[in-house]
């Protein structure tokens, strides 16, 4: 009877015991309902949920509701800026689309107003505000003649009225000449924001042709834009003016910090929250006041008209689902670990391995299958999701129909490659399902958190960000977002690069894993 | 023992030789060497936590020994595992296939882990499934068969691929008489078809039964080794007679005094409440006649009235042994 064994074994069969083992590993779960039923129900709720959040089904936009409390009994000149009012700043704030406004008379409304939730904070002008836009606006210039020597040819005082009126939607002069070197002395205490001084031999220079200067003493601790502005508009005006009238010379401006003096205090107005409020909403709320409210009163000249406009770097702008969308995807697939190591401990803890190992079968017969059959649930999964985000407006931006295909399918691979291996590697940790069915969260967890799986990347703290940097998973998503946000094309060296990075992860786990599951599989 | 000239040696179906096996610090078996011939039903007897399971583990390639070698159909079990995985077929001791799966999917799957001809093996498992009267469960899922068919189907999984060698661990726990009766009856029809058998089990009926030769290992060593009359005849409280003799007591208790004496005799002693005299002996039934004649010599007064006669069994072996029953 032993030697008529070979008449019943046929070829090494090698690829037929895969496809048996593998159809076993699908049948075990589509003849398993409740199994089937978590792996299917389970990412549905999650995209349904994330979907409802983030989607744009129903318009549902969230709208601020936010107070505004105007306790400034000052006013400012308002052909200078009409947004110097604050009433204007409450109607271009009111007009945005998700801002709803509502003013109230006192802090104790406005609290009693949020702990009723019927805003979210309240914004608080103080006193002394309108009047401080416009003392605010201008620079407060003190002009000193230091020179002994007199021109015969250009007058001084006509230069000085000239840089007045030509200056004055900017600076205010004020002529100190007659008490110059006390105001340099008292400079700190005094209302002048800067000094002009014209330098000694100013006047014998402009009639000799010679290069002439003045200084610019300013408060230290300005910033280089604003010194450059003020600098720049002085030399114009005042060489302008000299070559109007045939001088030679050139007027140098000198730009020199007062020591000991320090530049004024910014203009305060206040935004108050519950405790309870995001500190995400915090964040839109403050950056929403802060950029409107600045993008109108400071801007210089005011003749212009400044309009800002935020968009997408590249392709088009992305609603919030979109934009999330490359770690979203990959939830699905991710959640096979949990499955795939219930699977492997389950089949230790049955005997079938032990059985099985007294079979033909080869261990390399026995991952192959696994891979086969899993790869094939992680695509279901991956189906799934991209089939439940469309409805709730995802919107990818690809650079081709085919390269996101050919991508998704490459990356989807790479990823389960990595997740199978951690399958491996993990399943001797767990060793008995019970225990796999939870403790793979420990490790879930953090990759999905951690990686932009669940959030992005920019809500979390740098520490954070600098974890996620080692994870696996956070190549996944690179890969994804390129793809599918960025609109790059496979062939684009960056998603080739976390490609690579992730390939090689995934190679290291997987050796690890199998030794280690070989070894756990006796 | 010359290990080349094993494979020359045609009847010996497999052998371990020294084989340890040791986890951490624990000897689960500690230098056993016996061999297998073909066609023969061994016998593994021992109780729990003796090294019979990782005895078989060992023999069906799962498990490496520690040391000592074990050979199956003279390949070695490390060196030769492929061959030696063709040649054996295990029935594990708990059920081991597939709950989601119905009887004959399960029957199918582990048949193609070994290859067989898609036709060959709708036929081999068809006819094992009716051979073990399961054809009406066929489409069945497994989680919904009893606990008897269970087995059954664990069973026919292991024959799948008709192996030469088998190896059986505790084939009938658990399992009601008509089921152990039915498995009895399929092992009697390999045992005809000369496949070679390696049983473990708790009964020692049916080791007595079915087992040709058998071993007894405890603490990882064997420590009896033979066919059961073998071990029956020389280990062991022998035979149980229960005599009712009518006479005088006082002559009576005399003569179990003198036959107390014989060397074939173990014990012997009378029960009052019962009215019994008791005699242990070696292969008591062969010497009944002897025994009766001592009691009814003329001049003695003596009559048998009834004799009942119980006879050694391996349970008597295996506590003789190992000072514990079986099952403790």
């Amino acid at each position: 009877m032993l030697n008529n064994k070979k008449e019943k074994i046929k070829g090494s069969g090698n690829i037929s015991r895969i496809i048996t083992l593998t159809v076993k590993n699908l049948k075990r779960f589509y003849k398993n309902p409740k199994a089937l039923g978590f792996l299917i129900a389970i990412p549905i709720m999650y995209y349904l949920i994330i979907g409802l959040i983030f989607g744009s089904v129903g318009d549902d936009v969230t709208t601020y509701k936010i107070g505004w409390i105007d306790d400034d009994s000052t006013t400012a000149d308002y052909t200078i800026n009409p947004y110097f009012n604050v009433s204007e700043l409450y109607k271009i704030i009111d007009n945005i689309d998700n801002v709803k406004l509502k003013e109230y008379y006192s802090n104790e409304s406005a609290i009693k107003a949020a702990l009723d939730e019927e805003i979210d904070g309240f914004v608080y002008f103080p006193n002394g505000f309108e009047e401080g836009l416009e003392t605010r606006y201008f620079t407060h210039i003190g002009f000193w003649n230091n020179d002994t020597t007199t021109s015969a040819n250009y007058s001084l005082n006509d230069m000085y009225d000239f840089l007045v009126t030509q200056t004055n939607h900017t600076f205010v002069f004020n002529n100190i000449t007659a008490i110059g070197l006390d105001n340099f002395n008292n400079f700190q205490d005094s209302t002048l924001d800067a000094i002009l001084v014209v330098n000694q031999s100013f006047g014998l220079g402009l009639d000799n042709g010679w290069d002439v200067n003045m200084t610019y003493f300013y408060r230290d601790g300005l910033s280089l834009e604003k010194l450059n502005y003020a600098k720049g508009l002085l030399s114009v005006v005042i060489n302008g003016f000299y070559k109007s009238q045939s001088s030679l010379s050139d007027i140098d401006i000198i730009d020199k910090a007062v020591e000991g003096s320090s530049i004024s205090e910014p203009l305060e107005y206040e935004v108050y929250f519950l405790q309870s409020v995001s500190p995400t909403t915090k964040s839109i709320i403050q950056n929403l006041f802060s950029s409107v409210i600045s993008g109108v009163i400071n801007y210089n000249p005011n003749a212009i008209d400044l309009r800002l406009i935020v968009g997408s770097a590249v392709g088009s702008e992305v609603n919030q689902l979109t934009y999330q969308s490359a770690g979203l995807i990959l939830y699905g697939p991710m959640t096979i670990l949990s499955f795939a190591i219930i699977i492997l401990t389950s089949e230790k803890k049955d005997g079938i391995y032990k059985r099985l190992a007294s079979s033909e079968v080869k261990n390399y017969e026995i991952i192959l299958s696994s891979i086969f059959a899993d790869t094939a649930l992680i695509f279901m999964q991956l189906a799934i999701g991209i089939s439940l985000l469309f409805p709730f407006g995802w919107n990818p931006v690809v650079f081709s129909l085919l390269d996101a295909i050919l991508g998704i399918i490459l990356g989807v691979f790479l990823f389960s490659f990595f997740i199978l291996g951690l399958a491996f590697a993990l399943t001797p940790i767990f060793k008995d399902p019970d225990t796999a069915g939870g403790g793979v969260w420990i490790i879930l967890i953090p990759l999905m958190m951690l990686s932009g799986i669940f959030f992005p990347l920019e809500f979390m703290g740098e520490a954070l960000q600098n974890i996620a940097r080692v994870l696996p998973t956070r190549y996944a998503v690179l890969v994804f977002q390129d793809l599918l946000l960025n609109g790059l094309p496979l062939s684009d060296p960056g998603i080739l690069n976390n490609m690579g990075i992730l390939f090689i992860y995934s190679t290291v786990i997987f050796i690890i894993g199998i030794f280690a599951f070989k070894k756990f599989k006796r | 023992m010359n290990i080349s000239k094993l494979k020359e040696t045609n009847d010996i179906a497999f052998q371990v030789i020294d084989l340890k096996k040791y986890f951490s610090d624990v000897k689960a078996i500690d230098g056993i060497s016996f061999e297998v011939h073909k066609g023969e039903c061994f016998g593994f007897l021992g109780p729990n936590g003796a090294g019979k399971t990782t005895t078989i583990n060992i023999l069906s390639c799962y498990l490496p020994q520690t040391g000592g070698q074990a050979l199956v159909g003279g390949y070695d079990v490390i060196k030769d595992h492929i061959k030696v995985k063709k040649l054996i077929g295990i029935v594990p001791q708990e059920n081991i296939f597939y709950e989601e799966l119905s009887v004959y999917e399960n029957v199918i799957f582990f048949g193609k882990m070994y290859n067989i001809d898609k036709n060959q093996l709708k036929n081999r498992a068809n006819e094992l499934i009716e051979k073990v009267g399961l054809q009406e469960k066929r489409k069945t899922r497994a989680e919904k068969l009893s606990g008897g068919m269970k087995r059954r189907l664990n069973l026919i999984i292991g024959l799948v691929h008709d192996p030469d060698i088998l190896f059986l661990d505790e084939p009938t726990a658990g399992l009601d008489p008509q089921t152990r009766r039915l498995i009895w009856d399929y092992l009697f029809e390999l045992k005809a078809r000369h496949k070679t058998i390696f049983l473990t089990t708790h009964y020692m009926d049916e080791a007595d039964v079915l087992s040709d030769r058998l071993a007894i290992i405890d603490h990882g060593k064997i420590i009896a080794e033979g066919t059961p009359e073998h071990l029956k005849e020389t280990i062991g409280k022998g035979d149980l007679l229960n005599f009712k003799i009518d006479g005088p007591m006082n002559i009576l208790l005399s003569e179990i005094e003198k036959i107390k004496e014989f060397d074939y005799i173990i014990d012997a002693y009378h029960l009052d409440d019962e009215m019994i005299t008791r005699i242990n002996a070696m292969d008591g039934l062969g010497k009944i006649g002897e025994i009766i004649n001592h009691f009814t010599k003329e001049g003695k007064d003596l009559h048998i009235l009834d004799v009942e006669v119980q006879r050694n069994s391996l349970e008597n072996v295996f506590l003789a042994l190992t000072g514990r029953s079986l099952r403790e």
